[in-house]
């Protein structure tokens, strides 16, 4: 099964990105904060991670580090979901973000950019 | 003595460093080269539990075939290899690869900067090749100057085409990039450079025909 996670504060965003890859075939867990992600991680998921970057509390920075340090990257591709360029905030997580995607984002990028870290994800 | 295709430097060698976004680049890059008289190192930054399911991937890209480097390795021409997860990926003698263990450089193992600047001289009439794609952070820029300095044509893509114009800005400000293109223009190039491998011709006969 196709599995993907994703990490937003805003429903609308986390609504529609759902609806479609959904309809693309994967099963979609949807979360509400870095919190909420980190949680999810810790119960049990492997797949793709749509991780917003501004989020009120824990960023998307903050949330993909603390993954890194208590090792819950295994077996996930993420892919940071923002509307500004990677500052200094993102130093020294070179390795752990697999894509990119810039707000606002067409129906294409999303799943071509999906489908290629699905690729990756499955040998 | 003439050394055979496998025993001599590769004719060309093309080193590229990638890192966030860069999966996408790279399928879209070999899906344009032909079959080239150059050996191919790839060095993406990846976890390691998708180095086998990423070449595989590159793989269905690419006329070449791609293999993950193994330590000690001589490099062929006509074949892509692909730096794996966790240890540095170093050239010997522009030809042998070398998988080194060692700490995190620019935060990131292998470095695109360590493979890079384990580039040496060319051989006479060995042409070097180095390219830098998308990625977050100035992984590369240095290993790019590098081998700029040794006479190596310089590849950047350019901005407009970068998921994350960091590691190709970088090496632009260092002013070591002979050329910013987007993907294809990358594969264009690689194409002129990088030696059109040609069938080999027809077997002749004693009486110097080739055989049809």
């Amino acid at each position: 099964m196709k599995k993907l996670m994703i990490v937003d504060d805003e429903y609308h965003i986390r609504h529609t990105s759902s609806l479609l890859l959904e309809k693309a075939g994967y099963e979609i867990v949807e979360v509400e904060s870095g919190v909420a992600c980190l949680e999810r991680l810790r119960a049990s998921f492997e797949g793709i991670i749509l991780l917003d970057v501004s989020m009120p509390g824990l960023d998307g920075w903050g949330t993909l580090r603390r993954m890194r340090d208590e090792n819950l990257l295994a077996g996930n591709l993420v892919c940071m979901v923002t509307g500004t360029i990677p500052g200094e905030d993102s130093s020294g997580l070179e390795d752990c973000v697999f894509d990119y995607l810039l707000k606002p984002f067409s129906r294409h990028d999303l799943l071509n950019m999906v489908a290629t870290a699905q690729a990756c994800l499955h040998v | 003595m003439k050394l055979s295709s496998q025993q001599r430097p590769p004719k060309c060698l093309i080193v590229i460093g990638a890192s966030t976004g860069g999966t996408r680049v790279l399928a879209q890059i070999l899906d344009r080269l032909p079959l080239l008289e150059s050996a191919v190192l790839i060095v993406q930054h990846m976890p390691k539990f998708i180095n086998d399911s990423l070449v595989r991937t590159l793989g269905q890209h690419s006329r070449a075939p791609v293999r993950l480097a193994r330590h000690n390795e001589r490099t062929e021409e006509g074949v892509v290899y692909l730096a794996p997860s966790d240890v540095h990926c170093q050239l010997s003698t522009n030809s042998i690869l070398k998988l080194v263990e060692g700490p995190r450089v620019n935060y990131v193992c292998p470095a695109i900067d360590v493979t890079m600047s384990s580039v040496s001289a060319p051989f006479p009439g060995q042409r070097l090749v180095g390219v830098l794609l998308t990625g977050m952070g100035k992984d590369g820029a240095q290993g790019l100057a590098h081998m700029k300095r040794l006479g190596a044509l310089t590849i950047a893509q350019d901005r407009a085409s970068c998921t994350v114009y960091g590691m190709p800005g970088e090496a632009v400000k260092l002013g070591c990039v002979d050329h910013e293109l987007p993907p294809e223009g990358i594969a264009r190039a690689l194409t002129t450079v990088g030696l059109r491998m040609m069938p080999e011709p027809p077997p002749r006969t004693s009486a110097g025909l080739s055989v049809v």
